[in-house]
Parts: C-alpha cells; structure tokens; sequence
C-alpha cells in the first residue's frame, strides 16, 4: 500500500512539474510579410494545435515585417502581419535584419503592438537608451519552464540607424543569457536569425540549448542537425512551410525524442489594393524627389 | 558643410547619435540630447553642437572655417514612409530639401540646396557593425567626389571623409 502511496506522489510530482511531457513547437522563420501564406498558415496551426496531445508553443525566427527586395513588402504588410501574429498568437520571435529595415520608431511601434515578446540578446543597446526588444523570455509549456533566447546575425545589419546599439558576438551574448537563467528552465530554446552554418558553430561552444531554430538562410531543413543534444532546424522561408517538432522531454528534463515535419502551405489569394496604393504614392514621391537632381 | 545640412534632414533623424557624414553636423531627433561633433580639415578646425528639439526637428550650432557662427534648422518632413524619409533644412546658405531611401545595409541618399550657394549631391552609403562606408558626388560649382568611412563604438565615432581634394578628420558623439 505504501509503495503505491510512494508512486502516486512521484507521478504528482512529474506531472507537477511538467517532466515527462510531450511538447509540440511550431515554428516560422522569413515569412517576410507574405500575407498570401497566412490565411494557410492560420489553418495550419489550428489543425496542428487540435492534434496535439500536449501544449503547443509557436515561435518565429525573425525577418518577418519586412521584405525591401519585393517593392510591395517593403512599403506595406507589416502591420497586418503582426495582427495575424496576435491572432494566432506566437509566444516569441526574433528579431531580425529586415525587421530593423522600417527605422527605429517603426520597429518600436511594431514591437508594442506585438503581444509577445520580440527577442535579440545579441544587439546591446548603450546605457540610457532603452531598447524595443528583449534578450529572452520564459514560457510555460503545461509544466515545462522553458527559456526562450534571441540572436541576430551581423550580416545586413542596418548599423546606421542603430548606432545605439552594439553588435555582440552570438555565442557569448547566448552563454551570458544561459550562466544566469538556464538553472530555472527545463528546456532551452533559442530562436536564432542566423544561418545553419552559424548555430552549429555556436552550439559547439555553448552547450545547454535543446533546440535551436534559425533563420536568415532560406533553409527547409528536412534532416534536422545535431550538434551534441542541440536540435537545429529551419522552416525555409516566405511563409511556405510550417514547422513542426514534437519533444518528449523525460524526467530529468533531457529531451528523449524529437520528431521533425513540415506543412508546405498553400498561397491564399487577399487584398492587396491598399498596399499598391501606398507603393504607387511612395514611388511617385522618390520620383519628384529624385528629379531635384536635375 | 552642405552635404550635413542635407543629410542631416534624412535618415538620421530618426533616432541617429551620427550623421552619416560625421564632421559636418550631429545628431538629430532625441528630444533632450546634444550631440557635439570636432573636426579637422586643411581649411582649419570646426565645431558643430546640435540639439534634437522634438523628434522630427533639430537645431545646430556650427562655429568653423567655411562660417564663423550659423545657426541651422531640419525638420524631417516624411518619416519612413516605407522605405522613404524627407526633411527640409535652413541654413544660412538657404533651405535645402532631402530625401533618403533605406534599403537595409544599404541607403541611397540625395538632395538639393538653393538659395545663394545652390548645391545638389547623391550618396550611397553601406554599412556594417561598427563601420560605414559611404561614396558619391556632391555638385557646387563644379562636381566632386564624395567617400568617407567612419568607425562607431558605442555612442561615439571617428572618421575621416574626403570631398573633392579636401580631407576631413572629425570626432564626437551624443553627450
């Protein structure tokens, strides 16, 4: 009798504390504010988070506001692609490069519409000027503390009109962020806008992360890599795929088994009117400027 | 001093502590900060001190070889429309009107001056952590090539700009 008394209480105190779980993490990297792909993802996510026998969390790897190579993205789809954010609801994303591209007072402005954190531990802003983002977060997942980090690449940043900001290296910007917090987590997930390339070299030198979920390089990362127990992965890019990595987390919080699949998504024709607008007055005005030239 | 006055009406204004031109004026656009930039040329030394009054407009304060004391004014007019920002600046060579396109790592600026000493230029600028490189041509009298590079660290910077056959050195940062 006592022993089953002993096994009902360490099966209350796994399930307490969320040990032993499975975990699902949907993820997007580059979407690049390609409105027709969010309808698709929508649908995509809520199906996925039907199915799940566990929490779902929903993370972004950044470059996600923005796109100055396609004129239409450049000028427009930023702010209806951070209310499908809200919508859906994304616990974090990353910043990245492109998200910077709108200027500071944009990119703050988006930040404080996003109901989820923006993350990026790796851009230190100087002392008194305070900063739209934050280094990393915490989210509950059923039981499961789980430490979310952001990092940036040095590639295309928009320097000039962040000079309040100090580019730090990845990994030690990432170690600083894990020697204070990852004691309280059970799993570390880094939300990296870099290359694959990238997140190996740093997982070699910082070890503690679980999964680490990149971007920046357009990779659909069919074969996730392994470096020690981290997990890197990349959904491609634009929006056409939907990431989708089940964990089993046993009971001394060590992932046992992850699970990697991809949702291609479908385009989903939408309004676009307003946006050729704005890139119709935005074109006529560089024009009339540029004729100041001559 | 012209190719400042008009930059300074673009893309800096947002939130910049840098010109993208150090040496020819400061910072713009933080409310309640100065910006103090030094510089050095074969024409003689000079001082700009520039005050960021609202967001959108700032005054400087240049004491140097080209004027003894003038007083200058920008107001950024379009503030990241997309990819595109304009000002207007005052000075006293007469009111200038800028524009900026912000393609990430990369910008395209230009402009146009009129009053008693008309000038127009065309800038690209390319930029990494902690360096900006920036080239093009600036027309006065005669036209001239414009190339500069300037190094941050935190809120201060160093750099050295050539225009024409004219090389300044200049310093400074956001107090």
């Amino acid at each position: 009798m006592s022993r089953i008394f002993i096994s009902l209480l360490m099966v209350i105190a796994v399930a307490g504390t969320g040990l032993g779980e499975t975990v699902t993490i949907l993820y997007t990297n580059d979407v690049h504010t390609r409105v027709e792909q969010l309808p698709g993802l929508s649908a995509a996510i809520e199906d996925e988070r039907a199915a799940a026998s566990g929490p779902v969390l929903l993370f972004d790897s950044g470059d996600t506001w923005q796109d100055y190579r396609v004129p239409i993205y450049a000028v427009w789809g930023a702010e209806r692609t951070v209310e499908w954010m809200n919508t859906v609801g994304y616990d974090a994303m990353a910043l990245g490069n492109h998200d910077l591209y709108y200027g500071p007072d944009r990119l703050a402005h988006f930040v404080q519409t996003a109901d989820f954190p923006v993350l990026c531990a790796n851009l230190r802003p100087v002392a008194g000027v305070k900063s739209p983002f934050t280094p990393y977060t915490f989210v509950q997942a059923g039981g499961l503390h789980v430490l979310v980090v952001g990092l940036i690449t040095d590639e295309d940043l928009p320097y000039l009109d962040y000079p309040w900001l100090t580019y730090l290296d990845p990994a030690e910007a990432l170690a600083a962020v894990l020697d204070k917090e990852a004691n309280k987590a059970d799993l570390v997930v880094v939300l990296g806008h870099l290359p694959v390339a990238a997140a190996k070299r740093i997982a070699q030198r910082v070890p503690g992360i679980d999964i680490f979920l990149t971007g920046h390089s357009h990779e659909l990362m069919e074969t996730p890599v392994h470096v020690g127990k981290t997990v890197i992965l990349q959904a491609g890019a634009f929006g056409q795929h939907l990431g989708i990595l089940t964990l089993t987390v046993n009971s001394s919080g060590e992932v046992t088994k992850a699970a990697n699949s991809f949702r291609t998504i479908e385009k989903t024709p939408v309004e676009t009117d307003r946006g050729y607008i704005r890139l119709g007055i935005i074109g006529g005005l560089t024009l009339a400027l540029l004729l100041l030239l001559f | 001093m012209l190719v400042g006055v008009i930059l300074l009406s673009t893309g800096t204004v947002t939130t910049a502590a840098y010109p993208h031109f150090p040496g020819d004026a400061g910072t713009i656009g933080v409310p309640g900060m100065t910006a103090v930039d030094l510089s050095l040329s074969a024409s003689g030394p000079g001082i700009t001190v520039t005050r960021g009054v609202t967001e959108r407009i700032d005054l400087s304060l240049t004491i140097g070889p080209d004027s003894l004391c003038s007083l200058s004014g920008r107001w950024k007019v379009i503030d990241y429309l997309g990819v595109l920002t304009t000002g207007v600046g005052v000075s006293h060579r007469g009111w200038s009107i800028a524009a900026g396109l912000f393609l990430g790592p990369v910008r395209f600026d230009w402009g146009r001056r009129f009053g008693s000493d008309p000038a127009r230029f065309g800038i690209l600028t390319f930029s990494r952590p902690g360096v900006s490189v920036g080239f093009g041509i600036y027309w006065n009298r005669a036209p001239n090539f414009y190339g500069g590079i300037t190094l941050f660290h935190d809120m201060r910077y160093l750099s050295l700009f050539a225009r024409g056959r004219e090389v300044t050195v200049s310093t400074g940062g956001l107090l």
